[in-house]
């Protein structure tokens, strides 16, 4: 019942914001703040790959690009032929519907590639795992880019656009809370004993393989979950949206928000969406400026931005 | 009732034999020390059994389950738990969450049940908390709970790493020198602490130690290993007086002239 009436707040607050902003908001403000709130999805689902438990995975956009064409492709081909057959509901409830239909196609794909590229790769371990994964990443573009329902090159367009400010907090706020409850129970407390100490974990009954499986299914599917929410807020997608540098800017923002540490991610994924903003001016300095900030954060801060932390010093 | 069973059991890495030719089995609730010089496979045998390595010759048996082919993880949940030589705990997790980790496998909900948050995930979950708070309350702990277990003092972590193997509920504890780099006192607690894990827990023991006093005044049965064989197995009075042993510690009798 208290659960039910928190949800319900949840979903009342973010709806009034949802207004206000629309009717009010720089319609620029308004998107960075939906990409902020994508990249909050993006990053934390990366904290329990790379955080938690440990694992270094250099292909999240790989993953996000799985969900983002999956959920399009959904959209653009097997809508349609929904809404003949659902065409007695209002479009009010519609809508809605068939977005999360095509969300929950994109979840289901980025989740089977995690357990592709999860099953063999994680016996590999530190470096090896992130060339592994770097890799899985580059095919996937290659093969998005050699598809031709997905538009292929030329990039996959008239997407309908049913994402908006509240659909991505909404979801957003469900990543947060699913992996920082998760991480947080006897059971979830083994993604950080694989990380502290793998040798130790096993000999306690913790079997590493199933928990970074585990790690990768769920972080992947909620790459997808952010990828589908990309794709049908922007209504259109091209491969160079995913590449390489896409993965190490979700890198960044963990690393700098703190391994494993749940709001410093959140605020790290905030501030570092925020930034190229404010260094429109500079663009081509953005790259040094982000490595200078993780040599720093590693110099000063090893578990990255603290909300306890400034709370207690000022 | 026999606990375990080691029979002509020996590992190789490429032409090193670490160890060789071991047999013995223990009984249930027996508290056993095997000693040795460095080097001897005293280790090397807690590896195999708890299957780091895998035997290349003879076989492991706890309560009649073959042990070789399994992994570390399955060997545990058989009842077999384990510290290590240089401690192993999880560094930067609570004290508490040390304990609360190593219940995993007891663990009946899954992860949706967490996320669903319902009421069985709740139960479960304060009663592993409870439990996980019991033990440390037992061993003393209990103060640290929220502290970091890389800040704990030395032998505190020790103690932490005993209750962690203990919170999987084992029948079999394995401790790899527990006594190593503890004061006078510290030891005269940790005997305390073994004896009572053994009579209290009715736990089954077995012990690698190199401090003497630790094992002559704990265990009512030594093994002895030299270069990977056993050489020697007894009570502390029969080891202390076998000439094998006192070779392989102090070298060989000076010829008489």
């Amino acid at each position: 019942m208290k659960r039910l009436l928190a949800v319900l707040l949840c979903v009342a607050v973010l709806l009034g914001f949802h207004r206000v902003f629309n009717a009010y908001l720089n319609p620029y403000y308004l998107q960075i703040l939906v990409y902020i709130g994508i990249n909050i999805v993006m990053a934390t689902s990366l904290n329990l790959i790379n955080g938690y438990t440990g694992q270094f995975n250099l292909g999240h956009a790989g993953f996000m690009a799985v969900g983002a064409y999956a959920s399009a492709a959904c959209s653009v081909y097997a809508h349609p032929a929904l809404r003949g057959l659902l065409g007695f509901l209002p479009a009010t409830a519609l809508d809605p519907l068939l977005f999360l239909v095509s969300l929950l196609v994109g979840v289901c794909a980025a989740i089977l590639s995690g357990l592709a590229i999860g099953l063999p790769t994680l016996r590999l371990r530190g470096d090896y795992l992130a060339i592994a994964t770097l890799g899985f990443g580059e095919i996937v573009l290659v093969v998005i880019n050699n598809m031709d329902v997905v538009g292929g090159a030329r990039g996959f367009s008239d997407i309908p656009g049913y994402a908006n400010f509240f659909w991505v907090f909404l979801f957003a706020a469900l990543t947060v809370y699913v992996i920082g409850r998760i991480t947080r129970t006897a059971k979830g407390l083994s993604f950080a004993a694989i990380r502290e100490d793998e040798i130790a974990a096993l000999s306690l009954g913790i079997s590493n393989t199933r928990v970074k499986v585990t790690a990768f299914v769920v972080g992947a599917g909620f790459a997808g979950l952010g990828g589908g929410l990309y794709a049908h807020y922007l209504n259109y997608l091209h491969v160079n949206s995913f590449g390489f540098l896409k993965s190490v800017d979700f890198v960044v923002m963990v690393v700098l928000g703190g391994m494993g540490n749940l709001w410093g991610v959140v605020i790290a994924a905030a501030l570092l969406t925020m930034l190229p903003e404010l260094l429109r001016g500079f663009a081509e300095w953005r790259m040094i400026l982000y490595s200078l900030l993780i040599i720093v954060t590693m110099l000063l801060r090893s578990k990255g931005v603290s909300i306890k932390q400034w709370v207690r010093s000022s | 009732m026999t606990l375990l069973e080691v029979q002509d059991c020996g590992i190789s890495f490429g032409g090193l034999k670490a160890l060789s030719g071991l047999s013995f089995s223990l009984k249930a609730q027996e508290l056993m020390a095997i000693i040795g010089p460095n080097g001897a496979g005293k280790t090397t045998f807690f590896n195999l059994l708890t299957g780091v390595y895998v035997p290349t010759s003879g076989e492991l048996r706890f309560q009649g389950t073959l042990l070789n082919p399994l992994k570390p993880q399955e060997i545990n949940r058989l009842g077999i738990a384990r510290t290590f030589q240089n401690i192993r705990l999880f560094p930067d997790l609570s004290v508490l969450d040390n304990v609360r980790a190593a219940c995993y496998q007891r663990v009946g909900y899954s992860l949706w049940d967490a996320v669903l948050a319902g009421r069985k995930f709740h139960a479960e979950e304060a009663t592993l908390a409870a439990e996980a708070e019991a033990l440390l309350e037992r061993f003393h702990l209990a103060a640290h709970r929220d502290e970091r277990a890389k800040n704990l003092a030395y032998g505190d972590q020790r103690r932490l790493e005993m209750v962690r193997a203990l919170a999987t509920r084992p029948k079999l504890l394995l401790l790899d020198e527990p006594a190593a780099g503890m004061n006078a006192s510290e030891k005269r607690e940790l005997i305390d602490l073994i004896r009572r894990l053994h009579e209290e827990l009715k736990l089954s023991i077995l012990l690698i130690e190199h401090d003497m006093a630790v094992v002559m005044n704990l265990c009512p049965r030594i093994l002895v290993l030299d270069y990977g064989v056993p050489i020697a197995e007894g009570t502390p009075e029969q080891i202390r007086s076998d000439p094998k042993v006192i070779e392989a510690y102090l070298g060989e009798r000076a010829p008489k002239l």
